[in-house]
């Protein structure tokens, strides 16, 4: 049996936020200030060197695996991954998607493929405040389609989105505002909104660090349930002890370093651990 | 799809956006009525004005010293332009009635040939009218004796007997044959106590500066031109009359010419003083002319009501820009408290692009919908305002436009279509504005600022 191809290979990581030269312009300060438009300061190349994040991470997820990343606090999980998500750029290194590198990509393809390919669940829930539960999971197809072709779908869109309304347990609940959940209903609702368009990559941010230990531990028996019908990979950032010790493996950071990579199950069919391709990364690295 | 969607759910749960609509429109209800009622009273006031004046005038330099000469009025006829022309004498004089000296202005005419040159005419008020005008019909208030005023009223004709005017103008009355004859505004005969019928002493000097004697007029008719000083000190009488009591037979002040196109009274004017610079024109040399359009003639009035519009047009212009700027607040707002929806949305795929449509589009949309809104309302507003005016005086009693204040039965409004389409424009833009700045500040957002942080 071949080796497995990674379905995400992250190559010589590097982020570096931008710190605020104190010879930047005026309006530049201004509008870092005022708007934290600091993608702004880096485009204009006005920070070579910033606060360094990740300092150089190489990382595969497997395609069907549970990944969790865990470390200390300001270690750069949830840096990494929003990196993989695409929702930031990196300063160096690449982050390759099924063999194209993110990086070299327009952004409005990156958003389109952030939106059919990436689920993200974030530790807060982020759900529109002024939009029902089944209108807030709705949202990703709202993005996907123009007007006709979703009004086309609606029904389809509807029936999904109610059907896991109904597998995160909130059947009942299609139409009460985030407000009107609490802090477990909203977590199940971010993630069913993250699952509507059956994404192959779930990506999820703390998802129990702001529950408490009940409502995280359904959580999980959620996630976990999910994954073994739904057969997707999902990438865990988290403190969580008890998460950690279920995924697949367990990526260990610390201070912007990858650590080690903890084998917990058997991949695939007995699948011994994926022995590095150095020629194929240099490749990839480069571009 | 989203933008859509969620413009419609923010338009629908957040009332602060359907009250920055609101705001807009009757801004723009205001911005539409305003100028609107404004443009009609200038009309009104220039067809009043021009009404009573002839289009264009030749006066002699020195008073009363212009020859009356058919030569002269065949010779002013012929310019270019000019449909009629009619003598005019003017002159103060003093009024002694009732022991109490005031003062008065004089206008010698010629009725028939006057009616060519100005709306002259259409003021001479009806028995009916005066009858009305001078008990104060309007204002009595007892139902039984309105009643009988009506009823009085009823017997008395509708039109003005102009023929009976004009002839005891030139011929003098039957009442009081032997004396001259003049009609004055109903003002003048409210402040004197007079009617129609009864004499008047009037004094003038001559052309040396003596004062002439005494001599009694009487009032053969009443006019009211809408103009309070002309129906308060205008006393009009024969060309003959005037000449007689100044003394100066022959001389008139000039002549009123009406022309064709009164917009075109600059042509005929720079003409006329072609020809007299050259000495074309029959009139006798060594005295100056003045010619003038009846627009100079009321210059400093024409002047101060052009700029009473402009400034009504600025300060409603100021009223929209504070309405814009609640557009801009409340999109400013909506994008603060939703910075991290924006972040999720970026999060779940939408563009960049996408996120500033959603808010420009939003933006728009509330500028858009609040001026059809506005325009809707301050069209209807001034189409019937003159039945809201009605309404409210027979709901309230009282009169939001009393006609005795401003000589007009009717608010008139005249809806000028450029103006209130570059008001659209101004305020289409300015909304827009609104809404680009804070759509392009989330739109630039970083995604992640937006998420990282609770």
């Amino acid at each position: 049996m071949s080796e497995p191809v990674p379905l995400v290979r992250v190559r010589g990581l590097e982020k570096r936020y931008p710190r605020q030269r104190v010879d930047a312009p005026w309006r530049a300060r201004l509008l870092g200030r005022l708007w934290g438009w600091t993608g702004a300061l880096d485009e204009w190349e006005l920070l070579n060197e910033g606060l360094p994040v990740l300092k150089g991470i190489d990382l595969d997820v497997y395609a069907d695996e549970i990944l969790a990343i865990v470390g200390p606090s300001g270690a750069g999980k949830s840096t990494l991954l929003h990196l993989i998500g695409a929702l930031d750029r990196p300063s160096a290194g690449a982050v390759v998607y099924e063999g194209q590198d993110l990086g070299s990509r327009p952004a409005a393809e990156l958003d389109r493929w952030r939106n059919l390919t990436v689920g993200f669940v974030f530790q807060f829930y982020h759900l529109f405040p002024d939009l029902d539960a089944l209108e807030n999971v709705l949202v990703p197809a709202q993005v996907a389609h123009s007007v006709p072709s979703y009004l086309g779908r609606r029904r389809e869109f509807a029936e999904r989105a109610r059907h896991l309304l109904e597998r995160v347990g909130l059947g009942d609940r299609a139409h009460h505002r985030p407000s009107q959940l609490s802090g477990g209903e909203q977590q199940r609702v971010a993630i069913a909104r993250a699952l509507l368009l059956e994404p192959k990559l779930l990506l999820c941010d703390e998802p129990t660090g702001n529950l408490d230990r009940k409502t995280g531990e359904h959580i999980l028996e959620l996630l976990w349930e999910l994954k073994a019908s739904q057969g997707q990979t999902y990438v865990i950032v988290t403190h969580d002890d008890r998460l950690a010790r279920r995924a697949d493996r367990v990526a260990l950071l610390e201070d912007g370093l990858l650590i080690d990579v903890v084998e917990q199950r058997e991949r695939d069919a007995g699948a011994g651990p994926a022995p590095e391709e150095p020629s194929a990364l240099a490749d990839e690295a480069a571009s | 799809m989203y933008k859509l969607f969620l413009t419609f759910r923010y338009l629908t749960r957040r009332p602060l956006s359907l009250v920055a609509m609101l705001v807009l429109s009757v801004a723009i209800a205001v911005l539409v009525v305003a100028p609107s009622i404004m443009a009609g009273f200038q009309q009104e006031f220039r067809k009043r004005l021009r009404g009573a004046l002839s289009d264009l005038s030749i006066e002699s330099a020195k008073p009363l010293s212009f020859p009356e000469d058919p030569k002269i009025e065949r010779y002013l006829a012929s310019l270019p332009g000019v449909a009629a022309v009619a003598p005019f004498v003017e002159n103060p004089a003093l009024d002694k009635n009732l022991h109490k000296i005031d003062y008065c202005f004089l206008r010698g005419i010629d009725p028939r040939r006057e009616e060519a040159v100005s709306d002259f005419k259409g003021y001479f008020l009806s028995d009916r009218e005066l009858f009305a005008e001078m008990n104060d019909l309007r204002k009595v208030s007892d139902p039984e004796e309105r009643a009988a005023l009506e009823e009085q009223l009823e017997l008395l004709p509708d039109e003005p007997d102009l023929e009976r005017i004009y002839r005891e103008l030139e011929e003098g009355s039957d009442l009081a044959p032997g004396l001259p004859t003049l009609v004055c505004g109903l003002y003048y005969l409210k402040a004197k106590d007079l009617q129609v019928g009864d004499t008047v002493r009037l004094t003038t000097a001559s052309d040396e500066g003596e004062v002439n004697e005494d001599r009694k007029f009487v009032i053969v008719g009443a006019f009211s031109s809408g103009r309070y000083e002309y129906d308060r000190r205008l006393l009009v009488m024969s060309v003959r009359s005037l000449q007689e009591l100044i003394g100066i037979p022959g001389k008139l002040s000039g002549y009123s010419l009406r022309l064709v196109d009164y917009e075109k009274a600059d042509l005929t004017k720079a003409a006329l003083s072609k020809d007299i610079r050259a000495g074309i024109a029959p009139l006798p040399r060594g005295i100056g002319y003045f010619v003038k359009t009846w627009e100079e003639r009321n210059e400093n009035l024409l002047k101060a009501v052009r700029m009473e519009e402009l400034l009504i047009w600025l300060m409603t212009l100021l009223i929209v820009v504070a309405a814009s700027a609640s557009i801009f607040l409340v999109l400013f707002m909506t994008v603060h408290s939703k910075v991290r929806e924006l972040g999720i949305l970026r999060a779940v795929g939408a563009t960049r692009s996408g996120v500033l449509v959603l808010f420009v589009g939003q933006g728009f949309l509330i500028a858009f919908v609040g001026m059809v809104l506005g325009l809707v309302v301050g069209v209807l507003f001034g189409t019937y305002i003159n039945e809201i005016a009605d309404w409210i005086h027979s709901w309230s009693g009282w009169h939001p436009f009393p006609p005795d204040v401003y000589y007009l039965d009717r608010i008139p409004v005249r809806f000028v279509n450029g103006d209130i389409a570059l008001n659209f424009v101004i305020t289409l833009c300015l909304g827009g504005l609104a809404a680009v700045v804070p759509g392009t500040l989330a739109a630039l957002r970083p995604p992640l600022k937006s998420i990282r942080y609770e």
